[in-house]
């Protein structure tokens, strides 16, 4: 196998010993970095659910429905099951 | 279809294991692979090999027990080798039972079974030349090997078996390297003086203006770098591919290197160290390949210095290696009359030494000679990061390991601006 493939196995892709030897001292600065790197996007996502699960719609005008369109909506629904 | 989906699943999963065990063997919670290291255990008397049983029985003449003072004749059953004199001074030594040093010589017994065991060593495959977008990591043993791209070396038998041999040529690469691992002070164990005497060696490896091509800009390499290795014996036997792996990481430059010692040149014919057949003292040259040639002076250092042949010594175009010295062994009256012409070389010499004690002594040979005030310490005593990771045994004494080159000194002779007043 040509190259860096040597270092993990054939099959399974699985490191070698000598490669998780070469990553293990980069391993937990890495590993912060992917959490801070990682922690914006998960922010901003946050902050958006959070933001807009305050919303309760209600600045949206929603029309006044008189009791008999009620009755005769309710009744056009009844029919079509 | 069905099938494309079938091993999509099954590369995920094989995937999600991967990651899992790459985190979990990095947390310390997967120990699986220090258990892999199981070969077969033989006390040194009863190995299948004939040079280990002369060994031991060789153990047994000369050595002396650490307690009792008597003939070793005692094999530790942790270890395997002849240690002690009795079962009762076996027991009684608490510092090799406090400091578990049968762990140590069980380690040595291992090495000496696995380089004889001929199973296949895939890590004296050495690689070529580097490729120019790879960088060099000089960091640790893993690193290196990764980025040179060595065959993976996943057991620590094949990181002694490669490290052995190759700690000489890339203990000198890692010192002159311009990525070397070694740190000024307070970071690393550099001084000032020895950041002097490297940035001149790395002016001469790394030249300035070297892309405009112009060959007047590198008028002041107008000859090889020379490397001079003093006291040279096992570093002597290596073969030029060896050495060649030094020269790929500087592939820009060419090099001398100069084993200077009585015991330097390996005749195979008469397989002994013999002194060179050269008329009037001239060393034997081996040219490798364009880039490098071995030479090798079958005196010592101050006879070669006298003779004026290696003059003149440029700080710039020459280094100095002494790899386990002794200084305060039986060699000690030439190391006494060597130290005066390394000293007016004023090149850099590094020293290495077996452990801490060792180097310390060396050290202290230099602080205490009537030449100490002509002396600047270049590097402070520090673990050499590419020592050989393989233990080995003093015959005359087997609770001892030793490692070669397993810590590292620089010095040089005084060399400052003159003042005017």
């Amino acid at each position: 196998m040509p190259g860096h493939a040597r270092y993990r196995d054939p099959k399974t892709f699985e490191m070698s010993p000598a490669l998780v030897r070469v990553r293990a001292p980069y391993f937990w600065r890495n590993t912060l970095a992917f959490i801070v790197v990682g922690s914006i996007p998960l922010g901003v996502y946050a902050y958006t659910w959070l933001f807009l699960n305050k919303d309760e719609f209600s600045d949206i005008p929603i029309p006044p429905v008189s009791d008999e369109e009620l009755a005769k909506l309710k009744k056009e629904y009844a029919n079509k099951k | 279809m069905v099938v494309s989906r079938v091993t999509r699943l099954r590369s995920v999963r094989i995937e999600s294991r991967r990651n899992a065990s790459f985190f979990k063997k990095l947390l310390f919670l997967d120990d699986s692979d220090s258990k892999d290291a199981n070969t077969k255990f033989y006390k040194w008397d009863e190995s299948p090999y004939d040079d280990i049983r002369t060994r031991a029985a060789f153990i047994r003449t000369k050595a002396l027990c650490p307690v009792t003072k008597k003939p070793v004749n005692f094999v530790c059953p942790y270890s395997g080798i002849p240690t002690h004199h009795s079962k009762e001074a076996w027991e009684q030594d608490e510092e090799y039972h406090s400091k578990k040093r049968y762990e140590l010589l069980k380690k040595v017994n291992l090495y000496e079974h696995d380089l004889r065991s001929g199973r296949q060593f895939d890590e004296f495959v050495f690689p070529g030349e580097q490729e120019h977008d790879f960088t060099i990591n000089m960091s640790t043993w893993d690193t290196f090997f990764y980025t040179r791209d060595f065959n993976p070396m996943n057991t620590e038998f094949n990181l002694a078996a490669a490290s052995k041999v190759l700690t000489y040529p890339i203990t000198m690469a890692s010192v002159m390297t311009h990525f070397s691992p070694y740190n000024l002070q307070p970071h690393g164990p550099i001084t000032l003086e020895g950041l002097r005497s490297l940035s001149a060696l790395r002016y001469t490896l790394y030249p300035p203006y070297k892309q405009t091509r112009d060959t007047s800009a590198v008028l002041f390499k107008e000859r090889p770098l020379r490397i001079f290795i003093l006291g040279a014996k096992m570093e002597a036997m290596l073969p030029g591919y060896v050495w060649k792996q030094f020269g790929y990481l500087f592939p820009d430059s060419k090099f001398e290197i100069h084993f200077i010692g009585p015991e330097c040149y390996f005749n195979p014919d008469t397989r002994s160290f013999t002194p060179t057949s050269e008329p009037h003292g001239r060393p034997h040259v081996k040219r490798y390949d364009e880039q490098l040639t071995l030479h090798y002076h079958t005196k010592y250092f101050h006879e070669v210095y006298d003779m004026g042949d290696l003059f003149p010594f440029d700080p710039y175009l020459d280094i100095f290696f002494l790899f386990h010295p002794g200084f305060q062994t039986a060699n000690k009256i030439h190391w006494d009359q060597s130290l005066k012409g390394l000293l007016e070389s004023k090149c850099a010499v590094f020293v290495t030494g077996y452990h801490e004690e060792d180097t310390r002594r060396e050290l202290l040979y230099l602080q205490n000679h009537p030449l100490a005030d002509e002396i600047d310490i270049l590097m402070n005593q520090s673990k050499n990061l590419f020592g050989s990771t393989k233990l080995d045994l003093v015959d005359s004494n087997p609770t001892e390991t030793f490692q070669a080159n397993n810590e590292m000194f620089a010095f040089r002779g005084k060399r400052y601006h003159a003042i005017k007043k």
